[in-house]
């Protein structure tokens, strides 16, 4: 379970990208978050991954507070979460099977192994023929493809989309949404953001929505 | 089951080579001028030790002469050279006779010379080298043996060798200034390419660290990246140095030669390679390391 309270974070200037936000995300929870460009999605996705630390609240999972993990610790929680975002896009000098391999590596599983595991992955996104390419070669939904596959290789307890179907013409952000589906399914927290609400409908089963840094909206 | 240490590191050794092949002009200049600043400082400290060597041999105490009379027979030279064994202001006496002189003179350029002459012309001799070597203490003996109704001439010379030493000494000090300058040089040579490295790589850093990735892996490859440049320079730098050397002791053997010095062979120049490579290897290490912690404590 992961718990923001009174999460708030300032930037520089001062722009006050989240204030006081409190929100609670069961285990195994499909949580849509929407709201317009600059509304503190992004922000609120990073300080959940650990990415950022908060001006003020807490984060904490499963009750312990991820301010206090410190640097050393940092790394390790963050290899809890399957990210899609654009701040973690595909390393374009790494094949794609490299890519997706990285969380895998990190966590020290033997390469041997690891490779193995992600070209089940990639099959399981239709990648399979596609691993030895490099990601500039691929569409812009292979590419969203292979970022799931690197998301969900390691088998996180959670995963973290921001605009996952962006960019995408119909039939490759639904299959996108199959892909999310079927990991949620498998018992994968999941914590979208999303301007295409429709898209998830069927799947979501609680939906926020952020206005100005604040949490404005939140129905189940 | 978790990888092995062995893994990791090959991986890593992987990606610096792989970094080091991106910009083969930059890793080309940046060993050239890593590799000249070890054979630089190497070759003046060869230099210094030859010269050192040259004249270790040639003691820096000072040492009186002292020319008996040609009249002066040799059982009372002899007993002038026992009076003086026994004086308590000296530390040793050696007795040379006249005949040894020449043969000594003979083996000069000045042989040729010596043996047109009907009479040995040189005189017993003895040298003495005093117990105290303040220069007071060493006139107050060159006038004592001036003295000596026996002795025709006294010699006190030790000021070139002293000379000679002190140059030698402050070859080796600028050598050793030098090394440790162009040390220096090379250390923020190596730091200067490490952190231009991890400007390049900011982005895959930045996706490394959101995917889990702790200091330790992210710097990895960059520790070897230093250190592969620090051995590359370190083999540049002792082939160029063996090729200044192979130059350099012909006339240095030759010079030795013409003042009776011996050969001019201070250390093997095998030992000076491994010695330049094990130093670029070291300081392209520390280099790195001291390039990544800054990085990392920057961007903490």
């Amino acid at each position: 379970m992961i718990r923001c309270e009174k999460l708030a974070k300032i930037y520089p200037g001062p722009v006050a990208a989240l204030v006081d936000v409190d929100l609670t995300i069961p285990a195994g929870q499909f949580l849509l978050v929407c709201g317009h460009s600059g509304a503190g999605k992004t922000t609120l996705f990073r300080l959940i991954a650990g990415l950022e630390t908060p001006t003020s609240g807490t984060v904490s999972v499963n009750e312990h507070d991820v301010a206090r993990l410190g640097r050393g610790g940092l790394p390790y929680y963050r290899r809890r979460f399957g990210l899609v975002l654009s701040d973690a896009p595909l390393l374009p000098q790494r094949t794609v099977a490299e890519n997706v391999a990285l969380p895998l590596l990190l966590a020290g599983v033997p390469r041997r192994q690891a490779f193995e595991r992600v070209a089940l992955a990639l099959e399981r996104v239709g990648l399979a023929g596609r691993a030895h390419e490099l990601p500039p070669t691929l569409s812009g939904g292979e590419q969203q493809r292979a970022a799931i596959a690197r998301a969900v290789v390691h088998r996180p307890s959670v995963v973290i989309a921001d605009e996952p179907t962006a960019q995408l013409d119909h039939d490759s952000a639904t299959e996108v949404v199959r892909l999310l589906r079927a990991f949620h399914a498998a018992g994968v927290t999941m914590i979208i953001a999303t301007h295409d609400e429709a898209l998830f409908s069927s799947v979501a089963q609680r939906r926020i929505v952020l206005a100005h840094g604040r949490l404005v909206e939140d129905a189940r | 089951m978790k990888r092995g240490w062995w893994e990791g590191q090959a991986e890593a050794l992987g990606r610096a080579a792989i970094l080091l092949r991106t910009a083969p002009l930059v890793t080309a200049v940046v060993t050239l001028v890593l590799a000249t600043a070890l054979a630089l400082p190497a070759t003046m400290a060869w230099i210094g030790a030859g010269v050192t060597q040259w004249f270790g041999g040639q003691g820096t105490e000072p040492q009186i002469t002292a020319f008996f009379r040609q009249k002066l027979a040799r059982e009372e030279a002899l007993a002038v050279v026992q009076r003086w064994r026994e004086d308590e202001a000296v530390a040793r006496v050696v007795f040379i006779p006249r005949e040894e002189a020449l043969a000594r003179l003979r083996q000069t350029d000045l042989g040729a010379a010596i043996e047109t002459l009907p009479d040995n012309p040189l005189p017993d001799a003895m040298t003495l080298v005093p117990r105290r070597h303040a220069p007071q203490d060493v006139a107050e003996l060159q006038q004592r043996l001036t003295a000596e109704p026996g002795i025709e001439a006294v010699q006190v010379d030790t000021a070139w060798v002293e000379r000679v030493h002190g140059l030698a000494r402050a070859g080796t000090m600028v050598a050793a200034a030098l090394a440790a300058w162009f040390a220096l040089g090379m250390l923020a040579q190596t730091y200067l390419a490490i952190r231009l490295q991890l400007v390049a790589a900011a982005q895959e850093i930045s996706v490394l660290r959101a995917l889990g990735a702790t200091d330790g892996y992210i710097g990895r490859p960059f520790r070897w990246l230093g250190w592969l440049q620090g051995l590359f320079a370190g083999c540049v730098g002792a082939a160029l140095w063996g090729g200044l050397i192979a130059w350099l002791t012909p006339p240095f053997d030759e010079l030795a030669r013409l003042y009776g010095l011996g050969g001019f062979f201070p250390f093997p120049v095998w030992a000076g390679g491994v010695a330049l490579v094990a130093a670029g290897a070291v300081l392209g290490a520390l280099g790195a390391e001291i390039s990544l912690r800054q990085f990392f404590r920057a961007s903490a």
